[in-house]
Formats: C-alpha cells, structure tokens, sequence
C-alpha cells in the first residue's frame, strides 16, 4: 500500500512506528498466520505489547484511510484507558457530516465517554446523534433498542 | 511515494521501537509486487 497523503504520512509519523510485513517474505508469514491476516493489503493497528486492536482490509483512498487510522488509532487508545486522545481522534472523523466513517466514529467515541465517565448520559449523547443523524447506518443499529436519549 | 516514513522491516525491532518512543505500531501487511 502507497501512503502518498502529508496528512496521513504526518499522523503515522506522530502515533506509530510504521511496520511492513511481506507475504513473499518466508520470515514474515508467521506473523500473517499469527493476526489473522487473509488478505492483502491489509492494515492493523497494534499496541507495543504486540496486541492487535484494529484491522481494515484492502485498498482506500487518502481521505478514508487517513480517517480509518484515526479510528483504529483511537480503538488502541481507548484500550489503552487513554479516552481524551481517543475522543479527540474520533472527534475529528465523527464531525464531518462527509465523512463515511462518521457512525463508526460516533459509535467508539460514545463507547470512549463511557469508559472515562461510566455515564450513560455521555454514552448517549453519541450514540443519540449517531441514531438522529444515521438512522440506516448498520452502526445506529448496534445501539440497543429501548436506549433513550438523556434527560436535557 | 513514502517519503517522509521509515517503515520497519522486523516487528520485534518495531515493537522495542515503539516501547522506547511510547508509540503504537501501524503494520502494513502487503506482498512484493
């Protein structure tokens, strides 16, 4: 996979020590067998114990792949108990009505103010505007049924 | 194209990489063309 994109050459720059791993390569395959990996290009995100937290198969262009990383990046960091870096990431994808991946996000960083507040009203406040502003998205459908909005 | 980014060639020397410099590890898993 080609990384052409300054924005996404600068968030890998700041977050990860970039690896590639090689099917061709005999040493390598151990690895592939070891996460899982099927398929190539595939991309994981992994923590510096080696535990992998976010995977994307194939091939994406610049804007959705730069937005991919920041979720699996915020994936990492929310399991990391780092829930303010992971919002901040999720932020950034979640408030761009454009972007594709806007229900996934909104779904972690729900997910991400829980973990931090253990506050169902935190909760909801992402997950409400994931169902209010993605009604159809198969990410609005995992919240569960009968899962109110806040009180205001 | 990746003009900016050293890419890793040995997930171990990655991993105490990322260790030393707190980081998380992005792994691209590709094939020789």
């Amino acid at each position: 996979m080609s990384y052409p994109s300054p924005n996404v050459q600068s968030l890998i720059a700041e977050w990860f020590v970039p690896v590639r791993l090689l099917l061709n390569r005999a040493e390598d395959r151990i690895h592939f067998r070891h996460y899982r990996v099927i398929w190539t290009p595939t991309i994981a995100v992994l923590d510096r114990r080696g535990v992998d937290h976010y995977q994307s198969p194939g091939f994406l262009p610049p804007d959705q792949l730069l937005s991919t990383l920041r979720i699996g990046l915020a994936r990492a960091l929310t399991a990391w108990s780092r829930y303010d870096d992971a919002a901040d990431q999720l932020r950034t994808v979640a408030d761009d009505p454009t972007n594709g991946l806007a229900p996934e996000a909104l779904f972690w960083l729900g997910v991400s103010w829980y973990l931090k507040s253990r506050s169902r009203t935190a909760l909801m406040q992402a997950w409400q505007r994931l169902r209010d502003d993605y009604p159809t998205s198969v990410w609005a459908l995992r919240v569960p049924p009968g899962q109110d909005a806040p009180e205001p | 194209m990746d003009t900016q980014l050293t890419w890793e060639s040995d997930l171990e020397k990655a991993r105490v990489k990322a260790e030393r410099e707190r980081k998380f590890m992005l792994v691209d898993f590709s094939r020789e063309r």
